[in-house]
């Protein structure tokens, strides 16, 4: 398990290197001064110099790179070894620390993809696997093509229409915008009853394509279970039918949820940035963009850092849970 | 006797009832009465203010929020809910003496002012706002319009730290200049020129979020990305209305909803602007135009498309002259939406011409080919066209590639996306031949316009924004003579240039001035445009 885990973790700093050496290259290809787009239109060649200066950005792009590692390192060398808070550095455009501005809006993100996960699991659980125990019936057929309804509809879409109609013509819940759970903006909702009424449109939105997929996945699932041997033969001992869905179909049939799960929660990071975006959340997803379209990239390099480390720590645990709940996988 | 006498005193009392209430109405509609206890939430769709440090701002937004929360030498006066849009005294007593020479401004500090906080105005004030503007650890934009205040360039240079031209005595403040600057009290109109208590304003190149302001509003809380909130300054005791009590803008807000949240009373207003432009001519048709809820004004600011006059194509006059003639500007501008600006044949908006003005220089109605071809003498090479890829340059790009191959020219396009095409054509010696830009103006004067966009002086290798490589030695010449005039001849002289430039060299084909359309709430009142900034005043507005 040990070996293993050291394996997996050496793994994840070379994905990690790679990954944002791509994102620090491609950033660099574009052909945008982000001195110039600080400074103004109207700063004269002698400023922008100044401000590229004061950015970083007049140095080699290796230099620049190799700055950025070292600032997100929780270990320096600069007059002898110790560790440090690693930091992402400065947004070129309002000069606000990065960390600061992921700190803001991870929460946001989190809520988000945290409450979707719970609606679009109690939507795909119960629903997949009634479909799977009755085949063809009137049940199945309309899940089914909920299903694809749900994968067919862009949440973008989904979104609008939703607030449209239900936050705006109805009225039955905001039609944007988000409440924080533990500090309020000043004269804004806040509070937990607050935060779930904001959300529970931003929450069905994000899980419809989700439940949709899953709904699917499950339901594949339990029935292909439901013809293994090992249940008929714990039928075939008289095992209550109770028993013989908890222990043998279930728990077999679910094992891969628990995998896809690991995996969407890093997709869902980049699905939710439509969501934010309708919605008005100020989430990772609506961060990047802004960070993207003012060429911005300590904020987008501090953005992928912090997905990339989150993805990867979420396989590495989805690994681990798979390993001890299925006896039959070995580590090594 | 004493019947009459005891109906008579409620009656009175009722009478004198009605008589006040009568009165308190008509206060609260004067445009600088206070709405006692009101929080005014508003919008801005898609964006965050960049800095709310005055000597960082250098937005729209940033603009209308200074103006609120700033006390400047001279500025555009909201007084009696009216703008006006010649520079009055603020902080001042009255306009500046001006030696004879051009070079020196003296200014009365008026006493009396203070900050929020309760520190005195002084001129030292004015005085720590510009050395803290030219320090160089702020890295602020003003200084590319201030070198000729003497000693500024030496501060932003690290060769001095304060900026020996600006002296303050008493309640006496001297700016003194290098040489003649008749647009001087244009730029002390900006935001970076608010007056700062600098025992609360350090020195930061992060800028600092929250700081007292000596306007009708100061800063009382800033969260980035998310909240900003204004708070009447209860100090001020000036006449420029402040009737909300508090302004609570909700920033990065998504530009369709906040439509619908304006629709239904959440938000007052977007202070940017119509969030959902496509909902113009809706709103335009429901509500009418600058009577209740919708409102379009001409901003000050061109969009037009450059012509690279360095490059083989475009360094013919009759060529780029015929381009004018074969331009579709209706169909140019009808690509923004409904009511989206005001077609022009001009470089500077008409506020800035001093009344000499011109839209018919070249056709406003449609193309005209045929003369197109007839100027050009049919002759018309290879155009690199670049554009910027979007809902607006994409579709631009198609209808101006088709009107140039009317015309006759062999056109190719490139795009680019955002801001990368201004890095771009800001090299020297580039292959572009046209390209779409726009121009929005920092403050009131045509040097804004003239000096950084078709000075040919100006040209260096890189961060060009000359974008037409435009070099004429009697159009600089003129730029400097009208630099070196004041009052209403100055603007006349930009006026004139104009016309001049754009009948002789036309280096341009200018499309239009953008126009900003304005929604607002239902229940909203006291929309004010300022036209110096080209947005609303957030001060005037409040709830019925």
């Amino acid at each position: 398990m040990i070996r293993y885990i050291i394996r997996r973790l050496i793994w994840a700093v070379a994905l990690f290197l790679t990954v944002t050496l791509i994102g620090f290259v491609l950033f660099y290809l574009i052909p945008a001064d982000p001195a110039k787009f600080a400074c103004g239109r109207a700063c004269t060649p002698d400023m922008v110099k100044k401000v590229a200066h004061y950015l970083g950005t007049d140095r080699p792009v290796y230099v620049q790179y190799g700055k950025f590692l070292g600032r997100i390192m929780p270990v320096s060398f600069h007059g002898g070894f110790h560790l440090k808070s690693p930091n992402l550095g400065r947004s070129f455009v309002n000069r606000q620390s990065v960390d600061y501005t992921i700190g803001q809006a991870a929460p946001e993100t989190a809520s988000l993809v945290l409450g979707g996960l719970v609606i679009w699991m109690l939507i795909a659980l119960p629903i997949g696997i009634l479909s799977a125990l009755r085949p063809r019936s009137l049940l199945d057929r309309v899940s089914m093509t909920g299903v694809l309804v749900g994968i067919s509809t862009h949440p973008v879409w989904l979104g609008l229409m939703a607030s449209w109609l239900i936050g705006y013509k109805l009225h039955i819940t905001p039609i944007a915008g988000y409440a924080n759970f533990f500090h309020p903006l000043f004269a804004q909702p806040g509070g937990p009853i607050q935060w779930a009424y904001h959300l529970i449109l931003p929450w069905i939105t994000f899980a419809i394509l989700f439940a949709a997929v899953y709904v699917r996945m499950i339901r594949a699932n339990v029935m292909e279970t439901m013809n293994e041997d090992y249940v008929r033969t714990a039928r075939a001992k008289g095992a209550p039918e109770a028993r013989v869905m908890r222990v043998h179909i279930l728990r077999n049939a679910l094992l891969p949820v628990v995998t896809m799960l690991g995996m969407d929660v890093g997709l869902a990071l980049g699905g939710a940035i439509f969501t934010e975006q309708v919605y008005s959340i100020n989430g990772l997803g609506y961060q990047t963009i802004q960070a993207l379209n003012n060429y911005d990239s300590p904020t987008v390099l501090g953005i992928l850092v912090f997905v990339c480390t989150s993805v990867i720590v979420m396989n590495l645990l989805v690994d681990l849970v798979y390993a001890w709940i299925d006896p039959r996988i070995r580590l090594s | 006797m004493r019947k009459r006498l005891w109906y008579t005193a409620p009656l009175s009392l009722i009478g004198a009832a009605a008589l006040a209430a009568a009165l308190a109405v008509t206060a609260a509609g004067s445009p600088t009465a206070r709405t006692a206890g009101q929080t005014l939430q508003l919008a801005s769709s898609a964006t965050d203010v960049d800095y709310t440090d005055p000597a960082l701002s250098y937005s729209v937004l940033g603009a209308q929020i200074e103006y609120e929360t700033c006390a400047k030498l001279v500025n555009y006066s909201d007084a009696g809910g009216k703008f006006d849009n010649e520079l009055t005294p603020d902080a001042a007593t009255g306009m500046p003496v001006i030696s004879k020479d051009g070079k020196t401004y003296t200014f009365t500090i008026r006493s009396g002012i203070k900050f929020s906080d309760g520190a005195p105005l002084t001129a030292q004030s004015f005085v720590a706002a510009m050395n803290r503007d030219a320090n160089p650890s702020m890295n602020s934009p003003v200084s590319a319009f201030m070198s000729e205040v003497v000693g500024w360039d030496n501060v932003v240079n690290k060769k001095a730290s304060k900026i020996s031209g600006v002296t303050a005595k008493g309640n006496k403040l001297t700016i003194k200049l290098t040489q003649r600057d008749g647009g001087l009290l244009d730029k002390l109109a900006m935001p970076f020129f608010c007056a700062i208590d600098p025992a609360k304003t350090p020195i930061n190149p992060q800028g600092v979020n929250t700081l007292p302001g000596a306007g009708p509003y100061y800063i009382a809380s800033r969260t980035v990305g998310k909240q900003l909130v204004l708070k009447r300054n209860p100090y001020y005791k000036g006449n420029r209305p402040h009737r909300a009590d508090t302004i609570v803008m909700t920033m990065n807000t998504n530009p369709q909803q906040t439509f619908l949240q304006i629709s239904n009373g959440t938000y007052a207003t977007d202070p940017n602007g119509l969030s959902n432009p496509s909902a113009a001519a809706q709103l335009a048709k429901q509500y009418g135009v600058n009577k209740s809820r919708f409102f379009v004004h001409s901003t000050p600011e061109t969009d037009y498309v450059a012509l690279n006059t360095s490059r083989p194509t475009f360094g013919s006059v009759a060529v780029r002259k015929a381009v004018n003639y074969a331009i579709d500007r209706p169909a140019l501008l009808r690509v923004r939406g409904a009511l989206a600006g005001q077609r022009t044949t001009e470089i500077l908006p008409e506020s800035l011409t001093g009344g000499v003005y011109n839209q018919h220089l070249y056709p406003i109605a449609g193309a005209d080919v045929s003369k197109a071809k007839q100027v050009s003498g049919g002759k018309c090479g290879n155009v690199n066209l670049w554009y910027a890829t979007g809902p607006v340059g994409t579709p631009q790009s198609g209808i101006l590639k088709y009107n140039l191959q009317q015309m006759g020219c062999n056109v190719q396009t490139k795009s680019y996306v955002g801001y990368a095409i201004y890095t771009a054509a800001g090299v020297r010696g580039n292959d572009m031949d046209a390209m779409f830009a726009g121009w929005l103006q920092d403050y009131a004067d045509g040097y804004d316009f003239f000096h950084i966009l078709l000075d040919g002086r100006t040209i260096q290798a890189s961060n060009n924004n000359n974008l037409a490589y435009f070099n004429n030695a009697t159009v600089n010449k003129r730029i400097d003579q009208a630099n070196a005039l004041t009052g209403p001849a100055r603007a006349k002289a930009w006026g004139n240039l104009d016309i001049y430039t754009m009948k002789n060299f036309a280096p341009w084909a200018p499309i239009d001035n953008r126009a900003i359309r304005d929604y607002v709430a239902p229940r909203v009142a006291g929309y004010l445009y300022m036209p110096a900034w080209g947005a609303q005043d957030l001060g005037t507005l409040y709830l019925k």
